[in-house]
This record gives structure tokens, C-alpha cells and sequence, in this order.
């Protein structure tokens, strides 16, 4: 019997020949990694372990990203306990104006390869699915454990294989498929499993559009979301200066308890309104939908290729008056080639504040809190209840395109009416 | 009776000088029948005679598991005679307990009888003999009242036309080895000597006054102390009557006081209220009742008061255990009423006592510590058990009790409670023996036990555990006001759960441990719907701390902002599919463990919920049943451990998934971070 992709990773990271569903492993880990917020917690546990130390500092990454530039003095404290236990054990922290949101900084730096497997204190480390690596998101403790030990438990996870065919249609792009399929399959439908993503749409995808879709896979509940590395991606891990990594891909008679085929070609601009991403609505089908704030930019939705899209449709227009637009670009990297690419005066003229690279406004944590009954268009991940700041505000989830066509319109609306 | 005449002697010769003292005065009495002390002495010499043909040899063990009848005194008194040790076995314990006290005390013969139908179908011979088949030292199983092709007949040892060999016990030999259990919950074999037990019941005798005329009632099991020492031999000493209570239920009881007029009358405290609760109690039916003693569990002075006042007769409070033969203070007939309705009196004559800090330090009198005991009447150790001997008697022969007192200023002790009972919580202790007292002082109120339980926030909280009188209404809220108004802010209860009886132990304390148990598993259940994510149990705009209290604050907050007003620490979240989605925060199911909840249970978990609940010990059961099937503000008691859910309220249990036994065997070493240290240990990283 064949093996699915997770399969064969896991089994190659626990020197096995091969591994089934269900099997419980300890396996070894290419890169422990943590934000501040999940950091100071590991940090607190893995000093409660009696004889602990770091089992290889070169594999521990700590981002400064989440409730950074500090936005008070608690996130101070805590990121400066982050600094000083880095500094403490040798381990690597991306700090502030030399980081990004981990997701984007990290193949971007070359730290994470195809085959890897990624032990991420944050639920969105499935991104890296999306050269090929298994990442997964973990809590605090689990990551003090994989600190000291190398290593992570987990049960071998059943896989999803979801097949895509077709080709984008304009203004469509990878965030509209895997709202598509998280709206299909439920966010709730991958829980435990791991997600394959495949098809002949595949090679046609860029690597951002990947990212996009893998970086979503945990809103529908899997443990990670895998897309089988090719040349793409071999090219670019090579620009990255990356590992080249092990490129797997899945037996042909591998069994997975569901397969899903989604035509790419139909798919329209679609957006995710409140209170689950599993809510998805064609973004031209809304109506009037009457906005206070856009968010774009984020890990999501956070890469070069993204700003360019909002650019695209912002290039030459101003900011609806009653509407306030944040760019977060991904990282320091994203934020200098956008600057060079004269993207960042397109959303400075158009009337947008561009902040540098941080989580704030996805989790309400700063940059872009919401009052009560505030709504806002973002390119962000989650839309649950509160999640951008009052309980009462609200969250819609849409492509960069969208979002910016809203963020003229003042209203949820398709960039086919601007530009 | 002077009580120096006793003091070094041995419980056969004491038999044997009463015998000629009080010759056909009545010393037993079983339903219709009376054994006088010449008929009890003859007959005991035939029992030994016949048991001498079982080459018993002294130093011997020579097992009991009988309810109080006649039989099991002169069974007493013949092993005595014989210099071997008994070891008597309570009739309620369970079939496992029995095998694994015979295990460990290896006799070599073994008394019991058969009465599933009073024993709600335990089978006590049938139990030994299939004991035998494991147990090589066990060569003799006797039975009483019953015929068996596989057993001796007690009938028959006691009609046996033999000899009986001469007396081969001294009085310093061993006589009894009687099991408790530590505060390991592993049972401890005291072992007790012929002079202490004697000494032992002719000063109690004495502190009672007791005379020829005086009758026992026969009600503590004959199997422990309280039975033995101031009831069986007491009497003996006392050359009185004793009359057996075979089975006690507290009818027999009464009925037996007005028959028999008995005029002494021991127990432990839930008897006597159990008596005064009876619909037949009536003041005149205990009109012969002189004294008697209340002991074996606190004694709330409310209670004393009432028997003192309705069954009217001068109670006497003692303090003993079993390590002690037992008895090591007693209030006197003349104490003043405080004294002798909220002390346990003044030290019993050469049995010193004295009060020590955590350090071993001996405190002066009116201050808290642990009570401990020195004298003749201290055991010897534990049966073959010398850790746990030196954990309680050291080497000037002071016995630790494990017992929190007062020896207060004027004389009298006071007990405040177990060692260990003392509930700590957030900085202030608490004795739960105040606060029970409090609470048994509502009218509404039958029965009170407040214990302390883990709490991640304040270390341990406090839970009452209430028994309602029959017919009456009454709320938590209504018990948590009144105790409001007489306690400090602190020791009114966190939580107060209702039960039907309180779990309690032959002597009548209350388990604790079974109800701290109870109490951890017991809780009201909160519902929520699917999906509920981790921004709802806590939203990120309070996740800039890792301090758990501070988190516990908006437990919920964005799912229900008044969660954490309306819930009581011990409650349990119920919930739909994918409890937990979205980020990988462990402060989620932090905070829920912060807030008190003390389990969640969910027709299906999010992935990384679920292993951060298990890391971090938030028990979380997977059951859909279980979800609907209960009810918003139903009462719920679950057992982490094998996953089943009990709905108290509707009567209903369901079965969670149980974890895999990867995750059983994270969850045994004490969560995550405990793993990773033992790997760490075996250079296993």
C-alpha cells in the first residue's frame, strides 16, 4: 500500500520505513519555533523541566511578532524575557525592524526546506506546507518539550487529498480557493488530518497563492496542509539560499479517507463573513455591505505578490473618506521591495497607513482595533467573534484584490468596479 | 473494681480471675441467650482445647472476619489463651481488602461465617476458601453456622472433650494486629500487647465507673479498637454485661438499650444520630442509660449537646486510635459542660501527650500542632512494616497521631482536625472542622464535611460537601449566606455539593479522601454550541500575560461576558464539535483550568486544543453522547481516568473515548514537561 506525503515525511523523521494513521511517534524536528506570546510561556515551562538545555540552538527560532513594536508594557516585558533567554541559550530572535511575521521571514530566509518537519508554537505553522514541509502548530508546552528533547509527539494524521483543476480567472487568486474549500469542507472538516493538495492547477499556482492556501488549512482544522514540492518551489528554495530539502511526493495508491475536486476556473472573488471562515459568499453577492476599516497584508495575505495586487487596483484612487486602510506587508524584505517598486507611494497617495511587519490587527491585538459594530474587510485568516477587537465588531475575510476595491468603495465590492 | 489490680496482666488471666470473681453473673448476652462468666470460661477452655488440635502454635496469626456476636468473644479469648495473635478483619471490607490483609499477616487459620443476604451478597466463606487456593499459610478455615465439606465447624472445636493446653501467652506477648490506613491509603497493621489492652480498659472502666451491675451495649464492631478495648474488655474488667448487637442498624439499637437496659453505651458519632433521627427514639426508651463514650470521628458538640439532653446520660468524649489500643484522653463524669462537651478531656493515667510545630519542635499549650502520644498503650509498630513504623514512632517512643490539637492551658485537649487537613488556601488556613460546625448548625442542614481540593489559582479551595435533612428544600446559595455571615471572607466555601450520605469508614469518620475524590469530579455543567474558538475562551487583547489569574479573569469572555461571574470553581464546560478551533494558544485551556473548571467535555476537540489540554492537564473527555445528554445546570461527576460521565441530575452515564495510551502514559508521569524530564534522566533525548 502506497503512502500519503505526511506519511512519508513523518516516517523519514522518526527513521522508519514507513508509518500508518493513528500510530502514535516521537519525531526529530528541523526547526522549533515561537512567537512572543507563545515564546514566554515555552519559555516558563522548559525552565520548570529539571536539567533542561537547548538541544540544538542553530533549530530554535524565536519572531518577535505578534504584540510587536511593543504595544505595552506588558508585551515589553514579555518580549525582553524572550530577548534575554535567546541571548541566554544562542538561539536566533528576530527582532523588530530586522523580522517579519514568522510565517513570510522564515522561507524567505531560507530556514524552512521541503521534507522538513516544523514544530511551530502558532496554529498557522501548516504554511509551510506550501514548499513541501510539514509544519505544524503546537502550544507552549509542547514547544519547551520539543526545546529540550528535539522532538515532537504526534499521532500520524489521516490525509485529505484535494485536487484542484482549472485556472484562475481574473481577480482570483489563492486565498479565494481555499476560502472555496474551507466553505466545502467545513472548518472543521480536516480536524486531525492532514490536507494534500494537489492537481493539474497546481504548477500553474505561484508560490504566494500556495502560501496562501496552505497558510488556511488549520481553519478548517488540519494538522498541517502539504503541496508536493516541484520545480517552482525547487527554484524558489534556491533564491532563498535554502536547504535544497528532500522533495517527496505522495504514492500513487496512497489512501486518503476523502478526496475533494474543486474546478478553479469557476471560482469568483469570494469573501468570508462573519463569525467562521467556513462562511463563504461570493464577495459580488453581498450587497451593500458598508465597511469602517481594511486590513492587507498580514502572513496571509503578506508577500510581495499580494502588495502588488493591492496596488494594482489602489493605483490612482483615493480611500473611500469613511474608511481607514492598514498595509502590513509581511516582512522588512517585502516592505523594502515594495518600497522599491513604488507600491508603498501608491498606498501612501492613496491614503493608507503602512506599518511594518506585525500580527496586531489579525488577533485585535493593535494596529487596527476594532470599536463595537465596526466592520472590516481583511486579508487576514479569522473572522471569529472579536477577533479583530470589540465582540460586537466584525470580520470579513477576502483577497488583497477585494479588499482594496472596499477600501474605495467604502462598501464589500469587486475590483472589476474600479479599475 | 480498682483499676491498678489490671494494670500488668494478660487478656487470658484476666478472663480467668473474673471468671472466679463473678462465677454465674451474666457476662454475655445474644438475643435470648446468657453466658455467664463460669459458662463463658468453660466454654472457652473447650474452643481452646479444640483449636489446640490445629497445632497453632503462639506467635501465630489467626484471622477473624466476623460481625459482633458471642462467638467472636470467646474466639477472642481462646486464641489468647493459646498466645496467638488475632487478626480481626472488619465484615464490610471488600473481598480484595480481606485477601490482601491475609496476605500480608499470612495466618494460619481463619474464622468466618456466610451471610450474603445481610452483606449485599458477600459471601465470606465462600470469599476465604477461594482465598486458600493463594494463600499456602492459611491451613484452617473455621466456620460459623454453616457446614462445609471444606471447613472445621466452630461448633465442633468449642464442644471438643480435650484439654486445653496450659496459658502460653505473656503479658507483654502481641495480641491483635489491627489494620487502618496511612495517609498512604496502604493499610498498616498496628500491633497491639496484652498488658496495654488491658491496662487500657480497666482505666477507662474506671473513668466510667463502671461496676458489676453495669450493662454494654455491644455495638462498635468487635473488629476494631473501640469494639475491643473499652467495650469487650472493659466490660470484662468491669465485671458487667455486655450485650451484642450483631448487625447495628440504629432501631436494633434502641430496641436492645429498652430490652436489656443497658446502662453503658459507646459508639461513634453518626450512631448516636442516627439513633436520635430514628422515628421510634424516644427519651424514655434510654432511660437506663448511665454513660458511655462518643469517639472514632469528630464529635460535633451540637450532637453531644442533644445526646446529653434527649437520651440523657452522662456522655463521655475520648480521643484514640488504634496505635494506641486505644484510648489516650477522656473528658470525666464531672467535667463542666464545656469541657465535656467540646474537649476530649485530660490524658489517661501514664499515657503522656504533647504538641509539636511541622519541625518536631514541642509547642506550650494553646497552640496548634501535631498531637502526639507516649505510654504504655503505644504499639509496638506496624506488622512487618518498618517504613512506615518510623515514619510514626520514634526513638524515645513518641507516636506521631497525624492528629492537628490543642492542649489547652487548664488541661483538656481539643482536636482540630487532621495534619495535612488544614486547608491552605491562597495564604490562609483553614480548619474544616469551624467551618463544618458552622454549617451542621443550619437548621436545614443533616451532615457536613468541607474538604480541601487542588486549585491552580489559590492552591486549594474549599468544598462543602452537605447532606440536606429529608423533605427540606434548600439551594447553595442559601447555605453559602448563612456561612457568609459567620465566617471569615475566606474559609466561606468556594463550592458546596449535595449528597444523599456522607462516605465514611467503620468508626465513623468520614472519608475524606473518597469525598475530596468525589468532590474533584463533581460539578454543574455550562453549555456551549460548535466551533467555539480559542478568541472566544479567551481573546487575544488579554493574552499579553502569562499570568494564569490574571487570564482566568476573561475565561470565556467573548463566548458569554458573564461566564466567570456565574460559574463555581469545579464546574464543567459542555460543548458541540471542535471546541477550541483556531489559534494554537495554550492560554485557552489555561485559563479554563485557571477559571476552576475542572473538566470540558465536547462532542469533538480542535487538534492543538486537545494536545495543550493534555500537556497541561485540563481533563477533556470526548463523548457526543454525553453533550446531549445533559443539560445546561445539570450535575455532572466524572472519572478522568476511564472517561465516564455520570449526569447525577437525570440519572444517565455515558463512556468518553478513552486516550490513547500513548497519551495515558504523559498523562501518568503528570503532563508533558515531567516526560520530557524522565527522558532527560534515562539520557533518552
Amino acid at each position: 500500500m502506497g503512502h500519503t506525503l505526511a506519511e512519508k515525511i513523518l516516517a523519514a523523521k522518526c527513521g522508519r520505513e514507513q508509518v500508518s494513521p493513528g500510530e502514535f511517534i516521537n519525531a526529530k524536528v528541523d526547526l522549533v519555533l515561537a512567537s512572543e506570546l507563545s515564546g514566554v510561556l515555552a519559555i516558563d515551562a522548559f525552565e520548570q523541566i529539571e536539567g533542561s538545555k537547548v538541544f540544538d540552538p542553530q533549530k530554535i527560532v524565536l519572531v518577535m511578532d505578534h504584540f510587536t513594536p511593543n504595544k505595552d508594557i506588558k508585551s515589553a516585558e514579555i518580549v525582553k524575557r524572550c530577548r534575554e533567554f535567546a541571548r541566554q541559550c544562542g538561539i536566533q530572535l528576530y527582532d523588530i525592524g530586522r523580522a517579519g511575521i514568522m510565517h513570510i521571514l522564515l522561507p524567505e530566509r531560507g530556514l524552512v526546506s521541503p521534507g522538513d518537519l516544523i514544530a511551530g508554537a502558532d496554529s498557522h505553522t501548516c504554511t509551510y506546507g506550501f514548499i513541501g514541509a510539514f509544519g505544524t502548530g503546537i502550544g507552549s508546552t509542547d514547544a519547551a518539550a520539543a526545546m529540550a528533547l528535539g522532538e515532537l509527539w504526534l499521532k500520524v494524521p489521516e490525509s485529505i487529498r484535494l485536487e484542484y483543476q482549472g485556472e484562475l480567472q481574473p481577480w482570483v487568486c489563492g486565498k479565494d480557493i481555499i476560502l472555496h474549500t474551507i466553505g466545502r469542507i467545513g472548518v472543521d472538516g480536516a480536524r486531525y488530518q492532514a490536507i494534500e493538495m494537489s492537481g493539474p492547477a497546481m504548477p500553474h499556482l505561484s508560490m504566494a497563492d500556495r502560501f496562501t492556501m496552505a497558510n488556511m488549512a488549520i481553519e478548517a482544522g488540519a494538522k498541517t496542509a502539504l503541496i508536493p514540492a516541484d520545480e517552482k518551489t525547487q527554484a524558489y528554495v534556491q533564491e532563498r539560499q535554502g536547504r535544497p530539502g528532500i522533495r517527496m511526493t505522495p504514492d500513487p495508491d496512497a489512501e486518503y479517507t476523502q478526496s475533494h475536486v474543486f474546478d478553479i476556473s469557476s471560482m469568483e472573488p469570494c469573501v468570508a463573513v462573519p463569525f467562521l471562515p467556513e462562511n463563504v459568499e461570493p464577495a459580488a453577492k453581498l450587497g451593500d455591505v458598508e465597511i469602517d476599516q481594511v486590513v492587507i497584508g498580514m502572513c496571509t495575505n503578506g508577500n510581495l505578490e499580494d502588495m502588488r495586487a493591492a496596488a494594482e487596483v489602489l493605483e490612482g484612487h483615493s480611500i473611500h473618506p469613511r474608511v481607514r486602510t492598514i498595509i502590513i506587508p509581511g516582512s522588512q524584505k517585502v516592505y523594502l521591495d515594495s518600497l522599491r517598486e513604488g507600491l508603498i507611494e501608491i498606498f501612501v497617495q492613496a491614503g493608507c497607513a503602512v506599518s511594518t511587519p506585525t500580527c496586531g490587527p489579525c488577533l485585535g491585538g493593535h494596529m487596527g482595533v476594532l470599536a463595537a459594530r465596526e466592520r472590516c474587510v481583511s486579508t487576514s485568516n479569522r473572522n471569529f467573534r472579536g477577533r479583530m477587537g470589540h465582540p460586537e465588531s466584525e470580520v470579513y475575510l477576502a483577497n488583497p484584490y477585494v479588499a482594496a476595491a472596499s477600501a474605495i468603495l467604502g462598501r464589500i465590492g469587486l475590483p472589476s468596479e474600479v479599475v | 473494681m480498682r483499676a491498678e489490680a489490671f494494670y500488668d496482666t494478660n487478656i487470658h488471666a484476666l478472663l480467668a480471675t473474673q471468671a472466679e470473681a463473678f462465677d454465674d453473673r451474666p457476662y454475655l448476652r445474644q438475643a435470648d441467650q446468657t453466658w455467664t462468666y463460669a459458662e463463658t470460661f468453660a466454654l472457652v477452655e473447650r474452643l481452646s482445647a479444640g483449636l489446640q488440635e490445629l497445632d497453632l502454635k503462639p506467635g501465630e496469626r489467626f484471622a477473624v472476619v466476623l460481625p459482633n456476636l458471642a462467638e467472636f468473644v470467646f474466639t477472642y479469648f481462646a486464641a489468647a489463651r493459646l498466645g496467638l495473635i488475632v487478626v480481626p478483619i472488619n465484615v464490610r471490607r471488600t473481598k480484595e481488602e480481606v485477601i490482601g490483609l491475609l496476605a500480608k499477616t499470612k495466618p494460619k487459620a481463619m474464622l468466618t461465617f456466610s451471610d450474603p443476604v445481610a452483606y449485599r451478597g458477600m459471601d465470606h466463606l465462600s470469599m476465604a476458601l477461594e482465598a486458600r487456593s493463594n494463600l499456602p499459610d492459611l491451613q484452617h478455615v473455621i466456620a460459623l453456622g454453616i457446614e462445609h465439606p471444606d471447613c472445621l465447624a466452630w461448633d465442633q472445636l468449642a464442644a471438643s472433650p480435650g484439654t486445653p493446653p496450659p496459658a502460653r501467652c505473656k503479658h507483654e506477648d502481641p495480641f491483635l494486629i489491627l489494620h487502618n490506613l496511612g495517609n498512604s491509603k496502604k493499610p498498616r497493621g498496628a500491633v497491639l500487647v496484652h498488658h496495654a489492652l488491658v491496662r487500657n480498659a480497666a482505666d477507662i472502666a474506671a473513668r466510667l465507673r463502671c461496676t458489676p451491675e453495669d450493662v454494654f451495649l455491644g455495638s462498635p464492631p468487635f473488629s476494631n479498637t473501640f469494639g475491643f478495648t473499652p467495650t469487650i474488655l472493659s466490660c470484662t474488667v468491669s465485671g458487667a454485661s455486655l450485650a451484642v448487637l450483631p448487625r447495628y442498624e440504629p432501631k436494633a439499637a434502641l430496641d436492645l438499650i429498652e430490652s436489656a437496659a443497658i446502662t453503658v453505651h459507646h459508639g461513634v458519632p453518626t450512631m448516636f444520630a442516627l439513633e436520635l433521627h430514628h422515628p421510634e427514639f424516644r427519651t424514655e426508651r434510654c432511660a437506663s442509660l448511665r454513660t458511655g463514650i462518643m469517639s472514632g470521628a469528630f464529635c460535633p458538640p451540637k450532637l453531644v449537646e442533644r445526646v446529653r439532653n434527649e437520651m440523657g446520660f452522662n456522655l463521655i468524649l475520648a480521643y484514640g486510635l488504634t496505635e494506641a489500643s486505644p484510648s489516650v484522653t477522656m473528658t470525666r463524669l464531672d467535667d463542666g459542660p464545656i469541657t465535656a462537651t467540646q474537649t476530649v478531656g485530660t490524658p489517661m493515667e501514664d499515657v503522656e501527650i504533647k504538641v509539636i510545630d511541622t519541625q518536631g519542635k514541642t509547642l506550650p499549650g494553646d497552640e496548634e500542632g501535631e498531637l502526639c502520644v507516649r505510654g504504655y498503650n503505644v504499639m509496638q509498630g506496624y506488622w512487618e512494616d518498618e517504613q512506615s513504623t518510623a515514619q510514626v514512632l520514634d526513638s524515645e517512643g513518641w507516636l506521631r497521631t497525624g492528629d492537628l490539637a490543642v492542649i489547652t492551658a487548664d488541661g483538656p485537649v481539643r482536636i482540630l482536625g487532621r495534619i495535612g487537613e488544614t486547608i491552605k488556601r491562597g495564604g490562609f488556613g483553614i480548619h474544616p472542622r469551624s467551618v463544618e460546625m458552622v454549617l451542621r448548625s443550619h437548621p436545614k442542614v443533616r451532615d457536613a464535611a468541607v474538604v480541601g481540593i487542588p486549585d491552580m489559582i489559590y492552591g486549594q479551595i474549599t468544598c462543602a460537601c452537605i447532606v440536606r435533612k429529608p423533605d427540606v428544600h434548600m439551594e447553595a446559595k442559601e447555605l453559602l449566606e448563612f456561612a457568609g455571615e459567620r465566617l471569615a471572607d475566606y474559609a466561606v466555601p468556594d463550592r458546596l455539593l449535595f449528597f444523599e450520605s456522607l462516605p465514611r469508614v467503620g468508626s465513623g469518620a468520614v472519608r475524606k479522601d473518597v469525598l475530596r475524590d468525589l468532590a474533584r469530579r463533581r460539578g454543574l455543567a455550562w453549555k456551549f454550541g460548535k466551533n467555539i474558538d480559542t478568541d472566544s475562551i479567551i481573546p487575544a487583547r488579554r493574552c499579553n500575560t502569562a499570568d494564569a489569574n490574571e487570564l482566568a479573569k476573561y475565561c470565556m469572555e467573548d463566548a458569554d461576558p458573564e461566564f466567570v461571574h456565574k460559574m463555581q470553581r469545579g464546574d464543567l464546560i459542555v460543548a458541540e464539535t471542535n471546541f477550541g478551533c483556531g489559534s494554537s494558544r495554550e492560554v485557552a485551556p489555561l485559563c479554563i483550568k485557571a477559571a476552576g473548571i475542572s473538566a470540558v467535555i465536547a462532542k469533538s476537540f480542535a487538534r492543538i486544543f486537545f494536545r495543550n489540554a493534555i500537556n497541561i492537564g485540563l481533563p477533556i473527555l470526548e463523548c457526543p453522547q454525553a453533550v446531549d445528554g445533559i443539560e445546561a445546570g445539570d450535575e455532572i461527576e466524572i472519572e478522568a481516568a476511564s472517561g465516564t460521565i455520570h449526569n447525577l441530575t437525570r440519572g444517565t452515564s455515558f463512556q468518553a473515548t478513552p486516550y490513547p495510551e500513548f497519551l495515558q502514559r504523559i498523562i501518568e508521569h503528570g503532563g508533558l514537561l515531567h516526560y520530557v524530564e524522565q527522558r532527560l534522566k534515562e539520557g533518552n533525548p
